[in-house]
């Protein structure tokens, strides 16, 4: 593979990965604050903690817990890979579930304070109104949350376009296949090769300066 | 028939214990603030559960727990109208979206009873506005229109018109006693205003401590009132105490 197709192959599986972290962001990471951000059930604290961990943990640690359940010895990559044949670990799939983790306390903690923030009188006259839970959070939770929630929703993508020790520990550095753009730019700076380096650089600078910048515009209470 | 309340809770050290009834008519709850008038409405929609008690509307029980819990309905199958401290109109809705917000999405009738709402409380003008667009005093009817427009069984107001000055307070006061004419239910006012509870109220019920300390027509109460405490609350003139130290 040359040089400027590994480039572009780095930056569209960069872009690949982020997009689809964002996705399940919305998905999963949503649901999550909400359970959060309004219920009391045993076990929350611990949840709590769980969900956050990944923000302060290296991510190399991240990684090695990802191994430890999802490799094809894990705790569950063993049963998958016994019943199917295939194991994430190596594929863009293991890059993907890697930043999704990474990036879930920023999103959890920033839709969930934006959540908390909702007026509960807003909630009770919605009850009062007539309407159960489901609706009381599609109609007026998660719209007056909204901004908190898109802010989560750009901080996760910026967050895994920048994903690099998690990702090489349990997705490895592999050219065309598992290798993003932060794993690249190691590789090329090994070898050496600083032009590539001092261009990824910047493309990688001016992408999470720009989504950051959006972020801010969103919402002015980020974490 | 119209509501009976028996509550008892405790909360933070402090213990509301209170009973009343009401028929269809317009209750005013009065008292200081502190003395569990709010948490009774909170109670009765259903927001709040008591330890103890029973609520019963129009007939229909919505909470009953005498050691075990028998009835507790959820606040959107008890059919209040709620009027918040702070009004509670949503935001992000205009004017029309929030009053249409109390009838349930399946209604086909759902625009012309809006249209209905916007004419009755005199703010068709305002129908594409915002929240924040509007005055203190229009908010007040689109929060009126909002409980309203769902025909509840009874209408609950929780101070809303306490940030209104004197004017327009007395307006709304002439409002709501047109309001329960329309609708024909009871209506429960809760305000910390002696002139406020005398202006409306079929009957006054006075709250102190967590207790009612009166309940009566408001020439009974004011008339009548059966302590030092009540006068002083209806902020009547206290009569020189007459006990064995005074003559």
């Amino acid at each position: 593979m040359g040089a400027s197709s590994s480039v572009l192959f780095s930056m569209r599986l960069s872009l690949q990965v982020a997009l689809v972290v964002t996705v399940f962001m919305l998905l999963a990471g949503v649901p999550l604050a909400y359970v959060l951000a309004r219920k009391d059930f045993w076990g929350k604290g611990l949840l709590d903690v769980l969900l956050t961990l990944p923000l302060v943990l290296p991510p190399t640690v991240t990684g090695y817990y990802l191994i430890i359940i999802f490799g094809r010895n894990g705790l569950a990559g063993r049963p998958l890979y016994a019943l199917t044949g295939w194991s994430v670990t190596f594929t863009w799939y293991a890059a993907a579930l890697a930043s999704f983790i990474v990036a879930m306390p920023l999103m959890i903690r920033t839709s969930r304070a934006a959540m908390e923030s909702v007026d509960q009188s807003l909630v009770d006259a919605s009850y009062t109104l007539g309407h159960g839970e489901l609706r009381t959070a599609f109609r007026v939770i998660l719209p007056l949350a909204g901004k908190g929630i898109m802010a989560g929703l750009v901080l996760s993508f910026a967050r895994a376009i920048g994903e690099f020790g998690a990702t090489l520990m349990f997705a490895g550095d592999i050219p065309g296949k598992t290798e993003t753009m932060p794993l690249a730019i190691y590789s090329y700076l090994e070898s050496g090769d600083w032009s590539h380096v001092h261009g990824m650089v910047i493309i990688l600078t001016l992408l999470s300066g720009t989504v950051i910048y959006l972020a801010n515009r969103m919402s002015r209470r980020i974490i | 028939m119209g509501l009976f309340v028996d509550i008892k809770k405790r909360l933070n050290g402090f213990s509301l214990d209170v009973q009343w009834r009401m028929d269809n008519e317009i209750a005013v709850v009065f008292g200081h603030s502190g003395a569990g008038k709010s948490l009774t409405l909170k109670a009765i929609a259903g927001l709040m559960r008591p330890d103890e008690g029973a609520i019963v509307a129009r007939g229909r029980t919505l909470f009953e727990r005498n050691g075990r819990l028998r009835v507790d309905l959820p606040p959107q199958k008890r059919h209040m109208g709620y009027v918040f401290q702070d009004l509670a109109l949503f935001p992000h809705m205009t004017v029309r979206e929030n009053i249409a917000f109390g009838l349930k999405a399946k209604h086909g009738r759902q625009s012309g009873e809006t249209e209905r709402m916007l004419k009755l409380f005199h703010i068709e003008g305002l129908a594409g506005r915002y929240p924040r667009e509007i005055s203190g005093g229009q908010k007040q009817r689109v929060a009126l229109a909002r409980a309203l427009i769902g025909r509840p069984g009874v209408l609950l107001l929780d101070e809303p018109f306490s940030a209104l000055d004197r004017g327009l307070r007395d307006e709304m006061g002439r409002l709501l006693v047109d309001v329960r004419r329309e609708f024909g239910i009871p209506v429960v006012l809760v305000t910390h205003d002696a002139g406020e509870a005398r202006a409306v109220a079929d009957r006054l019920i006075v709250y102190s401590g967590g207790r009612v300390v009166q309940t009566g027509s408001p020439e009974e109460v004011t008339g009548r009132p059966t302590s030092d405490e009540v006068a002083a609350l209806l902020g009547q003139v206290i009569p020189q105490k007459t006990g064995s130290a005074s003559v």
